[in-house]
């Protein structure tokens, strides 16, 4: 990269800095050869040099919107359009959503071209896919989501908005394909085609693989999430089949080689199983996203983001041979980290999150989620949920760094962090290969053993000191500020049971039947199908049928745990 | 905070033959206590015991063997049999710990009142499996339940114990990067009745299942060497003809003698096993505090070697019964009791 | 003899790095440590009379942590269990702490809590038969 004249002079610069600072080590009592890391662990140094990118191939950089896409998707980061904003909305009834989505709205929250973009959460009690009226839903109707459970709750919820215009994310856990099921056949009482849609799907089912959450058996969740895959391929063509958890993996106590080795080793599965069903990468993966975290060590993050668009774009295209660019960006919602936010002195995570945003914005993602300040006691309120906006609005309006694409590019620390993030990762997704792929590295355990020796060194560090918490191990206070808590009316619970057993009462009782029943069976089919048997969507256009037929997502999710098994993720 | 004091020893076995299932609860802590009020309560239960079918399941880390146990139990549960599970995980022999992680995978059978699954930590046992784990097989059975499987972590020759409590052992592998033989040291392939080769469905799978039956073939001298099966327990395959060999395996087992005969002898191993332990017991209690720290001194300037320390401490503790009259002295002659 | 304890979380919570975690320590600390997961708090019930443990630890992150505490405590009375200590832990607002205690949770060990204080509190304040 640099001319041997260049490198020579750097390099007694280098010497006569060493010298420099180990005498103002001395000055101070300290240790000029002390170790330093990131918070991953990766050992850093006290100031980099053009000798330590001297071998990095120019290619590996290059230039916004050029493969391998280091530096951006686009050669345009923010000059024209600036990051989307995605505030997850979703609490209470329906109703109670749709006035906090209006309301979002009408402060500023906007979406690519100016459309509406709403990231809608689901409630508890749909996440374990039950109805409200199960014994177990008592206390999580609404809470942590929305309690929405049919089409006719979609009613309530998207009734006046203009659906070809507006990008809807569910955000559900494992139940995908109820969500979408009644969300087409919602849609479809509107007037509007599936073709018309807009917004995305989670499709993961493998959050399991580092938390201990009920889930289909991860072989199952492959093939659930290739189902939906194929059938929006066919017939959505503006939906995002796939939301990348990367996030998942931070929250659980994973490192930033972790987070994306992992997922390069997942993505690498999904991928080879969607082409046993026949399709063609082009076909499909400019429709997967990738939720990543955006946590405390400032640089390491930036990096972590740039080395996974490179080794992300390298593995599609030279494995997979994909050859459309958009086959091989990584297309990011971050996720500002919620595990590094603190319950004592809650307005201190504004802060935090402020910090995280701007890290977010420098690596270049396409929309943002911030978490809200009183994150770690309870669903936001409007006010902090107003104030994560305007995080984002700060620094995209006042900061002037949207001016400059990858304005970081060429930082000696920067490019050597992200060489080497990027060949770790390569690493851990290799040797998750060996075992046989992400699958059966799950079943073992293997992943959320790895994953929680890093939460443990995580906690041994904050519980040692050895890792700063502001208001947590150090500067902590005596008399907490008390950040209001955000409580959901227990009317909703009453009302939520109440529409349910209507709901059941006054639909077609022969027709939910019918249904149902081919749902059943196309479950059972499905169970023992392989990747290279689906492709014709089967079982998504059953789902259809009964969410047509107003089937709830409980019944639903019930038909499907039955059919394909529900339990404990590890076999150990 | 002591919410097992004052239990009356009747009444508890009394509750646990009814199948209740606080008292059965409750009297499987006191045995694994060694509590006086346990052995009480168990007198009354071993007329009542012998009815369980008692299955084993041992096997290296690693193979499954939780999602395999929790495919038998609701494979008996559909046909209608009740099924205990006693579930051994290591003690920490550091600070007495252990992390007993087997419940959870039986999570499907949790709302289930014909199942009742007990964990336990195996507290320092060589042999993995304690004394305590045949009172608690015993409890069960009791109780009336129809199948008991005992699940433990074989890691080498250590889990040899659990043939001393299971009518039918299953040693369950998996295929694995490298020999699956290499997983089955010698001494632990003694011990199984019937061997799976769990998550079948990984590559290798035929192969470990040959290599594992040619073993067999080596190992025994005559008749017909041990079946060898595939299974994907995490899909429930496999299990129907796993159950049915179990049964055949029994079957044969009665109709040869051979049942009675290992039951016998494994109340005689346990019997032995109770009358050492209750012999270390009555010793370490009856032990002169003084004659102790002579002998530990005497060991330490290397006056004393630990043989002749062992003879001080029995003829010390003998001694005392010697006074009452009753010959209890040590006789020299080896045990002739076969092992 | 060593503490045997039943730590659980709901099945849907996403967080179990600190349940997990304290799982361990509670190990090292001499204990034995039961570790499930539930759908409906009876399940917790059945658990901790089959296994008979001195403690019973629920752990919860996303909310719906009162119903689940109400239907414990009932169900261990019902089952003649009520002798078992109960704590709860994760993310409980103070005025549920509150409520809690006053149902019979012996201890509420809320986010900044570490594993050490729930040791401290256990050798304190539970003795094994």
């Amino acid at each position: 990269m640099f001319d041997p004249d260049t490198l020579h002079k750097a390099t007694q610069a280098q010497a006569q800095w060493e010298a420099d600072y180990a005498r103002v080590a001395k000055r101070f009592g300290g240790d000029a050869a002390a170790p330093l890391e990131t918070h991953s662990g990766l050992p850093i140094k006290p100031c980099y040099f053009p000798q330590d990118v001297q071998n990095i191939p120019g290619e590996d950089i290059g230039a916004p919107g050029a493969y391998p896409f280091t530096r951006g998707n686009l050669p345009a980061q923010y000059q024209f359009m600036r990051w989307a904003n995605q505030p997850v909305i979703g609490y209470g009834l329906p109703e109670h959503t749709r006035a906090r989505m209006d309301a979002l709205a009408a402060k500023g929250m906007s979406g690519y071209f100016g459309q509406k973009f709403y990231n809608l959460v689901y409630d508890l009690v749909s996440h374990e896919g039950l109805d409200p009226d199960h014994p177990a839903a008592r206390g999580r109707i609404g809470q942590c989501g929305m309690a929405v459970y049919s089409v006719r709750d979609m009613e309530r919820l998207f009734d006046g908005l203009e659906l070809p215009k507006m990008n809807v994310v569910h955000i559900t856990y494992y139940q995908v394909i109820p969500g979408l099921a009644q969300y087409i056949a919602y849609a479809e009482r509107r007037g509007v085609k599936p073709a018309e849609l807009r917004g995305n799907s989670m499709n993961w089912y493998h959050q399991s693989a580092y938390v201990g959450m009920s889930a289909f058996p991860p072989d199952q969740g492959l093939k659930l999430a290739v189902e939906l895959i194929t059938y929006c391929t066919r017939h959505m063509p503006a939906w995002n089949t796939t939301n990348f958890f990367c996030y998942g993996v931070e929250e659980a106590g994973g490192t930033a080689t972790q987070e994306i080795g992992l997922l390069l080793a997942f993505g690498v599965e999904l991928v080879q199983a969607c082409m046993k069903a026949g399709l063609k990468a082009d076909e499909f993966l400019p429709r997967f996203g990738f939720q990543i975290a955006q946590a405390n060590d400032f640089f390491e993050e930036i990096a972590k983001i740039r080395a996974f668009r490179q080794v992300w774009a390298r593995t599609m295209h030279e494995r997979f041979g994909a050859q459309d660019p958009r086959s091989m960006h990584v297309r990011i919602h971050t996720h500002t980290s919620g595990a590094v936010l603190t319950a004592q002195q809650p307005l201190v995570n504004l802060i935090r999150t402020t910090i995280h945003a701007l890290g977010a914005a420098l690596a270049g993602t396409q929309a943002m989620e911030v978490s809200s300040y009183d994150e770690a006691l309870a669903i936001p309120t409007e006010e902090a949920a107003t104030l994560a906006l305007r995080v984002q609005q700060v620094i995209g309006e006042e900061t002037n760094i949207t001016a400059v694409a990858d304005a970081l590019g060429g930082s000696y620390y920067l490019e050597s962090l992200t060489a080497r993030i990027g060949a770790a990762a390569r690493e851990l997704a290799r040797a998750v290969e060996e075992q046989g792929g992400y699958i059966a590295a799950q079943r073992s355990g293997w992943i959320r053993d790895e994953v929680e020796r890093s939460a443990d060194r995580w906690r041994e560090l904050v519980s040692s000191g050895k890792r700063k918490i502001v208001g947590l191990n150090c500067y902590q206070t005596e008399d907490e500020q008390r950040a209001p808590i955000f409580r959901v009316d227990p009317q909703v619970e009453h009302t939520a049971v109440e529409r349910i057993r209507q709901l059941r009462a006054q639909r077609d009782g022969a027709r939910w039947t019918e249904a149902m029943r081919k749902f059943e069976e196309a479950a059972q089919l499905f169970k023992h199908r392989t990747a290279a048997d689906l492709g014709a969507g089967e079982l998504m256009s059953a789902a259809i049928d009964a969410a047509r037929a107003d089937a709830t997502t409980g019944e639903m999710m019930g038909v499907l745990k039955r059919a394909l098994g529900w339990g404990a993720p590890h076999e150990h | 905070m002591n919410h097992r004091q004052s239990l009356d020893p009747a009444a508890l076995a009394a509750d646990v033959l009814r199948g209740n299932r606080r008292a059965a609860g409750r009297l499987l802590t006191l045995l694994e206590d060694g509590d006086p009020c346990a052995e009480a309560a168990l007198a009354p239960l071993f007329a009542g015991t012998g009815r369980a079918q008692v299955v084993g399941v041992t096997g290296p880390p690693g193979a499954g063997k939780s999602t395999l146990v929790s495919a038998i139990v609701a494979h008996h549960r559909a046909a209608g049999a009740t099924v205990g599970v006693v579930a051994v995980d290591p003690s920490s022999p550091f600070t007495g710990g252990a992390l007993l992680g087997d419940r959870i995978r039986l999570g499907r059978h949790a709302t289930d009142a014909g199942v009742f699954v007990r964990s336990m930590a195996s507290r320092g046992c060589l042999g993995g499996v304690a004394l305590a784990t045949s009172g608690a097989v015993r409890v069960l059975d009791a109780m009336g339940l129809d199948v008991v499987v005992v699940e433990t972590v074989g890691a080498g020759q250590s889990e040899v114990g659990i043939m001393d409590i299971a009518d039918c052992t299953l040693l369950v592998t998996m295929p694995s990067c490298g020999d699956a033989i290499q997983m089955l040291k010698a001494g632990i392939m003694e011990i199984g009745d019937i061997f799976v080769v769990n998550k079948a469905d990984l590559a290798d799978a035929d192969r470990a299942a040959g290599e594992i039956a040619a073993m067999l073939r080596l190992r025994d001298g005559g008749g017909a060497p041990p079946l060898v099966l595939k299974t994907r327990a995490h899909e429930d395959q496999g299990i129907v003809e796993l159950v049915g060999a179990i049964d055949a395996f029994l079957a044969a087992q009665r109709a040869s003698g051979a049942f009675e005969h290992r039951r016998a002898r494994q109340v005689e191993r346990e019997t032995l096993a109770r009358v050492t332990e209750q012999a270390r017991r009555h010793i370490l209690n009856t032990l002169d505090a003084t004659v102790w720290n002579d002998v530990l001194a005497g060991l330490r300037q290397r006056r004393l070697d630990p043989i002749a320390a062992a003879r001080r401490v029995l003829a010390a503790t003998l001694r005392e019964d010697s006074d009452s009259g009753t010959v209890t002295g040590a006789k020299e002659e080896p045990c002739r009791i076969s092992g | 003899m060593p503490l045997r304890v039943l730590l659980t979380k709901p099945t849907h919570d996403c967080h179990d790095r600190g349940v997990r975690h304290l799982a361990r320590k509670l190990r090292d600390a001499g204990f034995e440590v039961v570790f499930t997961n539930f759908l409906l708090a009876q399940e917790v019930v059945d658990a901790a009379v089959q296994e008979d443990v001195d403690v019973v630890g629920l752990s919860s992150s996303s909310g719906g942590h009162m119903a689940a505490f109400e239907d414990l405590m009932r169900g261990l009375k019902a089952a003649d269990a009520d002798d078992i200590v109960v704590i709860a832990g994760g993310v409980i607002p103070d005025e549920d702490a509150k409520e809690l205690k006053s149902w019979g949770v012996r201890a509420v060990f809320g986010p900044g809590s570490s594993p050490g204080d729930v040791v401290t509190f256990l050798n304190a304040h539970v003795k094994a038969a």
